[in-house]
């Protein structure tokens, strides 16, 4: 389960190191709930002595000394069935927050007498458990259960809980086991955020009919004075015995600047918090979306950015910088693009969202 | 199958089970449980069959609206002393009505309580040891029910609707339960708090014990005996110590009889003496005496008042605050017993009598009443006894019965107007008490103080317990004459006809282990009281002190208080050796080498096999250990090469291990004993440089420091 990572500090370790991380990867019962049906079960045990000490029938005595000791032998099941367990898990590549993202396990059992049953699984609240009904001595499970993290962030995964109701449902008992994982939460996606098209600017990779600097060709005049002579039509310039100059066409722009703002003034409540959250969440979805577009998009923030850039790899880098993003206080200095021909998205709390400016 | 079905099933299984041992407790009559069963029968087939129409709420209504006058009828019919039957009755017929209408989750928990009760009652009217085994198949019918409920449950919070292909097996796991849970809950019984007297609920939930034994009764009729004299069932069981008389001449006296009626005796009256009350240090005084020996008596509930003391009696010890003795100096009890009855009887070297002295002057003395007396047998009497002293006639009274009359029980069940009579004059056989009656009458007729007695006479010894057994079959009539001042006992029944106790064989031996099995049960389980609990604490500090003393080496563990005082004296000088604690330390350090050896031989015997793969496999384990980090997914070969570059002294033995492994485990090569030598060999030679290796790490990250 991940206690050593680093073989070589396993082989250093010293025995007092050893004990230590063996107390922190050692599963740790997670308390013990009565159900209805035990409640029952007292109540009836409990009567039951009632009425024995009451009417001195060593028969009853019996049926309560049998409903004691059955208590003891099911508490003693239900702990054993909790222990000796490996948990290994493989987390997705990308998780988002308020989304189930599904964490393939396997479970094996360790144990070499009783094999375990009725296994609940599960990461925390809010995602699905996982029921693992049998599993033999020496036996292995595999399945995937959900997890459900609220917030975006670097958060840990410290324990996986396994609950059981075995062996007579009157107690549910529950152990964790230490995972110690890391977990870097990227944004809530929305469906369907986006920056209108038709606002854009003048750089990119599209051809707009104008006269510009892109590689498609657009017209051949005289060479004037000031234009770049490595654009000098030599072929037809000798044809024609003057020189001819080959002007191209300007191109659509691509591209998307999100200029998220993340200053937030000292002392703002929670429901600036909310909004910020928001406002990130916004600017993920945006980049993914313009990203699948084959758009080319930069993240400028006030504390830091990612540069232009497409695919895969910069939806990547986005989401990371912006799951990691935290606010600063607030500042008059307004963000600046890196390239001010690019679509614009500005985001944040002093300016109304989604607001896409259109360069001069 | 659906959840619903299975529920169902259950349920229906469970509810065959709990009520069987009702009929043999005579809680319920075999009608009523046959009903019963038969209609969870039809249940179970409706269940089985995949029916899906159960009865409404209405139609249960209206079933209870119908139970009503018969509930009525039926506790008009069973009386007070038999309450509970009529609620058994309600109980059954409750849950059948409700395992036909089992729609909803809590109908189901409804059933199961309802399953709960009836087994309580069941356990609770249960006196017999084989009530265990019932204990055992519902305990593990309930672990195996509430287990799958838990898992239906479960699977029902999951979404699911139908038993998935996966079968649950704990059989295994609900056999070792059940036994587990009967073995923890045997001392638990024992600790469990006892505020009262034990109650033991008897034959048709009266609490009033079995039916009251014949022969003991107020009035006796004169086949009383006769007819039990084949039970074997145990009336009392008795532990002699000192001087007592041999098992097949023990006679105990039950009841005296002085009032003849023509086919009936009556009891003797209360005796002059009046209500006993005891010493507090002696106990109860029947005949002033000296002590010679002892009797410990357990008193089976025979359903009589009248408490078997041997002829020898002199004191009684028992447990209750009042005695009456009759005129006949037999014991009664205030009311009969209901549970096994513990008292012990201090003996005298001979019998006695602690009967009233008559007065022979007293025209009303009731052992010399005339009623039954006739002409004829007047002088049957006078030419039997002919002439000396009282002792001598009455001699030959009891000799001339004993020799010229026959024992037979054939006459059982029949009598005439005059029965003694016809014995005597006609018949000329019977069993004991025609011969008792008919001695004591001829006594009378010579003027002799006469009375009838009851009682046991033999007891047999058994392999299983450590005293004698009397039983039902060992009861007896004889008589007490008053003779020569005293009174006396006779026996005119001829010898072949007194109970024999010396029969051996198989079925001897099994019936005593079965009577030995039931007598524990009565006095371990059903009569265990607060007192048995405190002498139960008291015998584990006694043992637990002894065995500590022991270990100290000071005394024997099964040494008595009495030997321990019976150590000579200490000489002046000669001080007592100090308290060893070596025996404790070398049992000690015995369990330690003990649990040792075991654990070394588990290990030894779980011991993998040697292989080439094995050597692999720990060299991929020792690796880390010297700096060398092993992924996973490391492939053989190259694992060898990088650590081989690593550990350039011994990559030769590195590659040919490899080697080794790759071809026991990929080219299906098994390795002889020689290559596993080698191999052995070479792991040998890497762990040392691995741990040199390691060695020199852990040096240089110190001077780093």
């Amino acid at each position: 389960m991940g206690r050593w990572a680093d073989p070589e500090r396993q082989a250093r370790a010293g025995v007092g190191e050893r004990l230590r991380a063996w107390y922190r990867a050692r599963p740790v019962p997670e308390g013990i709930r009565i159900t209805r049906v035990g409640l029952w079960y007292l109540l009836f045990a409990l009567l039951v002595a009632a009425a024995a000490v009451n009417t001195g029938n060593n028969a009853l005595y019996m049926v309560v000394a049998v409903m004691l000791a059955l208590l003891v032998v099911s508490g003693f099941v239900s702990k054993t069935n909790l222990t000796r367990l490996a948990l290994e898990v493989s987390l997705p590549a990308e998780i988002y927050a308020r989304r189930p993202a599904g964490v393939a396990f396997t479970l094996r059992h360790h144990g070499r007498r009783l094999p375990r049953w009725l296994l609940v699984l599960h990461f925390g609240p809010g995602g699905r458990p996982r029921l693992v009904p049998y599993l033999p001595v020496k036996g292995t499970a595999r399945g995937v259960s959900e997890l459900l993290v609220a917030r975006r962030g670097r958060h840990r995964l410290e324990h996986a809980h396994f609950t059981s109701l075995f062996p007579l449902g009157l107690f549910r008992k529950g152990m964790r086991y230490p995972l110690g994982r890391e977990l870097l939460v990227y944004p809530e996606l929305f469906a369907g955020a986006g920056v209108d098209l038709e606002r854009g600017g003048l750089a990119g990779e599209e051809s707009s009919r104008r006269a510009g600097w892109g590689h498609e060709l657009h017209a051949l005049r005289a060479f004037r004075a000031g234009d770049d002579p490595r654009w000098i039509h030599w072929r037809k310039s000798a044809r024609t015995g003057e020189l001819i100059f080959t002007e191209r066409e300007a191109e659509e722009t691509l591209r998307l600047s999100i200029l998220l703002d993340n200053a937030l003034a000292t002392g703002a409540g929670e429901e600036l918090a909310e909004r910020f959250e928001r406002l990130v969440s916004e600017a993920a979805s945006a980049a993914v979306n313009h990203l699948e577009r084959g758009f080319e998009v930069e993240l400028v923030t006030r504390t830091t950015g990612v540069p232009f850039g497409g695919g895969n790899r910069q939806r990547i880098a986005i989401l990371e910088t912006l799951a990691l993003l935290d606010t600063v206080p607030h500042r008059r200095r307004a963000l600046t693009p890196g390239d001010p021909r690019a679509k614009q998205l500005r985001l944040g709390l002093a300016a109304p969202a989604a607001a896409a400016e259109v360069p001069a | 199958m659906s959840f619903a079905r299975e529920k169902r099933l259950l349920l229906g299984l469970l509810a065959l089970l709990v009520p069987l041992p009702l009929p043999l407790n005579d809680a319920v009559s075999w009608g009523v449980l046959l009903l019963f069963e038969m209609a969870v029968a039809l249940y179970l087939h409706r269940v089985w069959r995949g029916h899906d129409r159960w009865l409404p709420n209405w139609a249960l209504n209206l079933m209870g609206l119908v139970y009503l006058p018969l509930l009525a009828l039926d506790i008009l019919a069973s009386g007070r002393a038999q309450a509970l039957r009529p609620v058994l009755h309600l109980a059954l017929y409750g849950l059948v009505a409700k395992l036909f209408s089992l729609r909803r989750e809590r109908d189901k928990w409804q059933v199961t309580i309802g399953l709960f009760v009836v087994f309580l009652a069941a356990m609770a009217t249960s006196v017999h040891p084989a009530v265990l085994l019932y204990l055992a198949a519902f305990l593990a019918a309930a672990l195996w029910t509430l287990v799958r409920f838990a898992y239906l449950h479960l699977l029902a919070s999951f979404g699911q609707r139908e038993l998935p292909g996966v079968k649950l097996p704990v059989a295994r796991l609900l056999a070792v339960s059940t036994v587990a849970t009967l073995v923890l809950a045997a001392p638990l019984f024992a600790l469990l708090p006892r505020v009262r007297s034990p109650f033991v609920v008897g034959p048709g939930l009266t609490g009033q014990g079995r039916e009251p034994m014949a022969g003991f009764s107020d009035e006796m009729g004169l086949d009383g005996i006769g007819r039990i004299r084949g039970n074997r069932e145990v009336a009392l069981r008795v532990e002699l110590s000192g001087v007592h008389p041999p098992p097949a001449r023990l006679r105990l006296k039950a009841a005296t009889y002085e009032g003849f009626e023509g086919r009936s005796w009556r009891r003797a009256g209360r005796s002059a003496r009046g209500t006993l009350h005891p010493d507090p240090l002696t106990g109860y005084e029947l005949v002033a005496g000296a002590e010679a020996g002892a009797a410990r008596i357990d008193l089976e509930p025979i359903g009589a008042i009248g408490l078997p003391v041997p002829v020898e009696g002199l004191r009684l010890e028992l447990d209750t605050p009042v005695l009456d003795l009759d005129a006949g100096g037999a014991v009664r009890l205030r009311s009969a017993p209901t549970r096994l009855l513990r008292y012990r009887v201090a003996l005298g070297a001979m019998p006695v009598s602690g009967a009233d002295r008559p007065d022979l002057d007293d025209p009303e003395e009731p052992a010399l009443d005339p009623l039954g007396l006739d002409d004829e047998l007047r002088a049957l009497a006078r030419e039997w006894a002919g002439e000396g002293s009282a002792r001598d006639r009455a001699v030959r009274i009891e000799q001339r019965l004993r020799t010229e009359y026959a024992y037979s029980s054939e006459f059982v069940g029949r009598g005439g107007a005059d029965p003694i009579h016809d014995f005597l004059f006609r018949t000329r056989a019977g069993h004991c008490e025609y011969f008792a009656s008919a001695m004591v009458l001829l006594l009378r007729a010579e003027g002799i103080p006469a009375r009838l007695v009851t009682g046991f006479l033999g007891a047999e010894t058994s392999s299983w317990e450590k005293g004698l057994i009397v039983r039902q079959g060992n009861a007896h009539a004889w008589v007490e004459g008053y003779v020569e001042g005293g009174w006396e006992t006779f026996d005119p029944t001829p010898p072949v006809g007194w109970p024999d106790s010396s029969a051996q064989g198989m079925g001897i031996w099994l019936r005593q282990a079965y009577d030995s099995l039931i007598h524990r049960w009565d006095r371990f389980v059903l009569s265990f009281d607060f007192y048995d609990q405190v002498r139960l604490y008291a015998d584990l500090a006694g043992y637990w002190s002894r065995l500590l003393a022991q270990l100290r080496g000071e005394q024997g563990l099964f040494a008595s208080p009495a030997a321990e005082a019976q150590e000579a004296p200490q000489e002046p000088g000669n001080a007592p050796p100090a308290t060893s604690y070596r025996p404790l330390l070398a049992l000690l350090w015995s369990l330690l080498l003990a649990t040792g050896a075991a654990l070394a031989w588990r290990s030894w015997r779980r011991r993998p096999v040697w292989s080439a793969t094995r050597a692999y496999r720990l060299l991929r384990q020792r690796l880390p250990a010297a700096g060398f980090a092993v992924r996973d997914s490391l492939p053989p070969l190259a694992l060898a090469t990088r650590a081989g570059r690593a550990c350039p002294e011994v990559r030769g033995e590195i590659e040919r291990l490899v080697r080794r492994y790759l071809e026991e485990a990929f080219a299906g090569r098994e390795s002889g004993p020689e290559q596993l030598a080698a191999a052995r060999a070479e792991l040998a030679v890497i762990e040392r440089a691995l741990r040199r290796r390691r060695r020199a790490r852990r040096r240089e990250t110190r001077r780093a420091r």
